[in-house]
């Protein structure tokens, strides 16, 4: 063993060792919104934050059916008081049943803060003129079949402000129920919507809370009589985040495994020797382990999917154990193999590392770690290959029997020009396809990119529509410095859609200034309430002619004198009742700036809203559509994806031009990549199937892996004995990069199911191309 | 649901119109047993009413008259017409009070205020006995063409609600319905039969 090997291998030892600690410290996240770009305008900071923190990720949807409502109602009691004794996990359960819900503490509130929250607290409200009124609709109620609802909040309410505060929480939609508890409208599922005390995106939590759920109800089908078919289903942004992290789990140790002991087989069955496998599989586990390291160190953690892309290195990086093995003929040693190939392999990597460089720059978290973990891997295994493996192999390694069906191949190859017609018309068809392309090329549904199966995504829809979930479109965002800012902008934003309202171009709203109303309007809304003297006088008036019993009213006296007197209604009052989540999502504090959402439904008339808005001119408030903006951050993916595509492709060109110094040469690369691209595209399109952003990425990682084998081919001198060798150690190590991408479009996630079906495809023809292309240039040679 | 339906029907029974002729025949031994069989059979109805209400809070009592409508197969509507139109529907566990041009909707399940109270005659016309003596201690007395009968309910916090609830009936009309709340407010239901 030389020097320089004995060093190497030193180098390499401590390397790993180095790999191997960085990694055991290392944090791994399964957060599919790595693969959600960092947003562009701060509106959509706003709701992605929204999205991942938000009450909205926090709740699930539970669904219990299987039998009759009356057991469905029973088992969804009995569930609900099992999970509200669990307040690790939850930190509300609600089920509709409202004797049991934390309704209780809601009503005390509002009933307290009655004449601060009310908007009918006016000074004409409280006028003699104003109460009588208020009386004589009090006496209508009376009469009416509501009196037992009205009869207790009567004396101390008079003029009605928790009526109308009531009404007003009654305006957003409730689900249908039955036997007490909510059900879909057909009565076949009994429905809860539950809380988790920690966000979704936190994993850990939710798949305790979850587990939690999952116990409860085996208890409550238990103690319910005849509850054994019934059915326990849920949904939610956690719920998504537990089940994309299982499912990824489970498609990566699979596809790993798969990819593995396929690349194995091949391997083992060309070279007929356990030893050269372990050999060749050294330089993917050193890329490998690199590459998470380096993600690890560049990042701060690693994504699933990073790991996932794991796969296609073991296909890639075996390739230049491959070359080294195939390529040394029986009797030299790798030493001399290695000057002659490496010119090659140094290029071919530089063209790989180009190519995934350019996923460095996309804003999307997941791709650059996957664009970091493909070149550190890349790098490494080259590395290894060219210092390491010499030194394990030892001076007289030869595979004998590596280059068995070389000779065969080669007639192959040597016959491929023949398929240059074929290649011809394959292209006018690609050509042909891609031209005739209906429907638009591109996928504009986001939830095609979404890692969560059609199933789930349909359960969460039925579900939502069950609860009454509005299906949220418009929304009104308003951002101040301060809170009372962003409460002012509401209020003065409320106006606005009253008038709207009433003119029916919209069906109401929701508002944080429902909740809390700035300090100012309470403060406007105490002094319009007389003092006690005062009201007293004013009330004698306004029951004259009334049937009331004198002394009625007296708690209402005390009631408006004792608002007058507490401190005004602020967000720690509202601490532990729903009117605090509802206010959590309406008024958000983020990097101490303030926004206000008001939520729209039923709006006819979009442009009218967003140009009354306008028109008002109330700083910081915009109106957003979040279906126009969704579709807007699709295509500024898509741009992107696009751009890095090209300029992937462009540096590709020129580290060719700079390095082959000859236009017909990089002509005989490019070629049969272009090809490649273009073949792919159609097949991918076929049928008028779209193409999705992990497609396009797809195909600039085809650009990066498939012009591999290009090199090789263009540099090949044919006259060498070793000609033949080398088109066995290619067509061997496309096999292995096809299997590695390949086992990848068996996946389930939309991102390495959309890559690895690209590049494999790309990948192969790639090479096909190659060898037309190239063998007909041999022919003239 | 089946059972609510039948509850329906018996309260509309009771309402008492358009019985069938074969329940005007007199059985020997009149009971209870006996009455919520007749119930039964009679599928639709419409009858006038008038209620007082005694309330304490007020000096005088407040009166409000209408018409009761049954559709098969399991609505009920109490149509107010004086002094203000409102209109009462229960469908199933489903209560939706319509006045002065909003609707509230409620279940009847969670508010034991009036479902309570609802749920009791209904039960008691459905010829539920289990139900009812599940519910209420019962007192029943009288013959076919005059029966009372007096619900007092079990529950001690439903007490706090309704006191007590007298029917009086003529076989299967039920001519008065009279409530007494927890804290002592009197309604006063009289029933005839036939539309305005």
């Amino acid at each position: 063993m030389t020097v320089g090997s004995r060093l190497a291998l030193i180098v390499w030892g401590c390397g790993m060792v180095l790999c191997g600690l960085v990694i055991a410290d290392t944090r791994f996240s399964a957060d599919m919104s790595a693969f959600l770009p960092r947003s562009p305008s701060p509106t959509q900071q706003i709701l992605v934050d929204q999205l991942q923190t938000g009450v909205a990720s926090r709740l699930v949807l539970i669904a219990v059916d299987g039998a009759p409502a009356a057991t469905l109602a029973a088992v969804s009691k009995t569930l609900a008081a099992q999970l509200r004794r669990d307040d690790a996990d939850f930190i509300a359960i609600n089920n509709g049943d409202q004797a049991a819900s934390g309704a209780a503490p809601e009503r005390d509130l509002l009933w307290r803060y009655r004449y601060v929250l009310s908007p009918n607290v006016t000074p004409a409200h409280f006028t003699a003129d104003g109460l009588h009124q208020a009386l004589e609709n009090d006496l209508g109620l009376l009469g009416s079949d509501m009196s037992s609802l009205v009869k207790q909040s009567l004396p101390g309410d008079p003029t009605g402000e928790i009526l109308t505060l009531l009404g007003q929480l009654a305006q957003q939609k409730q689900p249908a129920s039955r036997d007490g508890v909510w059900f879909s409208p057909d009565g076949k599922r009994a429905l809860l919507v539950a809380q988790t005390r920690q966000p979704g995106f936190d994993i850990a939590s939710e798949e305790r809370a979850l587990a939690m759920l999952d116990t409860a109800f085996a208890a409550a089908q238990k103690s319910v009589a005849d509850a054994d078919a019934t059915r326990l289903r849920f949904s939610g942004p956690g719920v998504f985040a537990v089940h994309t992290k299982t499912e990824m789990k489970a498609d990566i140790s699979r596809l790993s495994l798969i990819a593995t002991l396929l690349v194995s087989a091949i391997l083992l069955f060309t070279y007929r020797s356990p030893r050269v496998l372990l050999l060749a599989l050294v330089p993917v586990a050193s890329g490998a382990l690199a590459g998470i390291a380096a993600v690890s160190l560049g990042f701060g953690f690693v994504h699933g999917i990073t790991l996932g892309f794991g796969v296609t290195l073991i296909g890639e990086a075996v390739d230049y154990a491959i070359y080294l093995f195939t390529q040394t003929a029986p009797g030299t040693s790798p030493d001399a193999t290695l000057p002659r190939i490496w010119p090659m392999l140094q290029l071919g990597v530089l063209v790989s590392i180009c190519g995934f460089s350019a996923m460095l720059f996309s804003s999307f978290t997941g791709f650059a770690q996957l664009g970091l973990f493909s070149i550190t891997g890349l790098v490494v295994a080259v590395a290894v290959t060219r210092w390491v493996l010499p030194a394990l192999l030892g001076r007289n390694f030869a595979t004998a029997r590596s280059a068995a069906f070389a000779p065969a191949l080669m007639a192959v190859v040597a016959h491929a020009r023949m398929l240059r017609l074929p290649m011809a018309l394959a292209l006018i068809g690609a050509v042909a396809v891609l031209a005739l392309h209906r429907g638009g090329f591109w996928e504009d549904d986001l939830t095609a990119l979404s890692p969560i199966p059609a199933s789930d995504q349909k359960l969460d829809q039925t579900l939502r529509a069950d609860i009454g979930a509005p299906d949220v479109r418009y929304i009104i965002v308003a951002s101040a410095p301060d809170e009372q800012q962003a409460l002012t902008a509401s209020e003065r934003l409320s106006t606005v859609l009253n008038g709207l309202e009433g003119r029916g171009v919209l069906a109401g709203y929701d508002a944080p200034t429902r909740y809390l109303p700035s300090a100012a309007t309470q403060q406007a809304r105490l002094d319009a309430l007389p003092p006690p003297g005062e009201l007293r006088a004013r009330l004698g008036r306004a029951l004259q002619n009334l049937p009331f019993q004198p002394d009625l009213f007296a708690p209402f006296l005390a009631d408006v004198a004792a608002a007058k007197a507490q401190p005004l209604l602020d967000r720690a009052a509202l601490h532990g009742t729903g009117l605090a989540l509802k206010l959590d999502s309406l008024l958000v504090e983020q990097r101490g700036a303030w926004t206000a959402l008001l939520s729209l439904r039923g709006v006819t008339d979009a442009a009218r809203v967003a140009a009354a808005i306008a028109k008002a001119g109330i700083a910081g408030a915009t109106f957003v559509d979040l279906k126009a903006e969704s579709n807007r951050l699709l295509e500024v993916y898509r741009h992107e994806a696009l751009m890095l595509t090209l300029i992937g492709s462009l540096v590709i060109v020129a580290l060719l031009v700079v390095s082959l110094r000859s236009p017909r040469r990089v002509a005989l690369v490019v070629a049969p990549l272009a090809g490649a691209v273009i073949l792919t595209t159609a097949i991918l399109t076929l049928g008028d199937h779209k193409l999705s952003i992990f497609n396009l990425i797809g195909l600039l990682l085809t650009e990066a892996v498939g012009s591999n084998y290009c090199i090789f081919f263009e540099r090949q001198d044919w006259s060498d004995a070793n000609a033949e060798r080398m088109v066995a150690s290619l067509v061997l190590a496309n096999s292995c990069t096809i299997i590695g991408f390949g086992i990848l479009s068996f996946a389930r996630l939309p991102v390495l199911h959309g890559i690895g079906m690209t590049v494999a495809i790309g990948a192969f023809l790639s090479l096909v191309l190659s060898a037309i292309v190239t063998s007909r240039g041999v022919a003239r040679r | 649901m089946r059972r609510r339906v039948s509850l329906v029907i018996a309260l509309i029974a009771g309402l008492g119109l358009h019985a069938p002729p074969s329940l005007a025949q007199s059985a020997p031994a009149f009971g209870l047993t006996q009455l919520m069989a007749r119930f039964g059979a009679v599928k639709s109805a419409t009858a006038q009413f008038t209620e007082r209400k005694y309330l304490r809070m007020l000096k005088s009592p407040l009166s409000d008259s209408g018409v009761l409508i049954y559709a098969a197969p399991d609505k009920l509507e109490k149509n107010t017409l004086r002094p203000q139109p409102e209109t009462l529907t229960i469908d199933g566990d489903t209560l939706a009070i319509e006045r002065e041009g909003q609707t509230q909707t409620l279940s009847l399940s969670a508010y034991p205020q009036i479902g309570g109270f609802i749920e009791g005659i209904r039960a008691t016309l459905a010829g539920d006995l289990a139900t009812l003596q599940r519910i209420y201690y019962m007192q029943f007395a009288g013959s076919i063409d005059a029966w009372q009968l007096i619900l007092q309910p079990r529950d001690a916090k439903m007490r706090e609600i309704v006191r007590a609830i007298y029917i009086s009936g003529d076989d299967v009309h039920i001519t008065r319905i009279q409530t007494v709340e927890g804290d002592g407010d009197r309604t006063d239901m009289t029933i005839t039969p036939g539309s305005p």
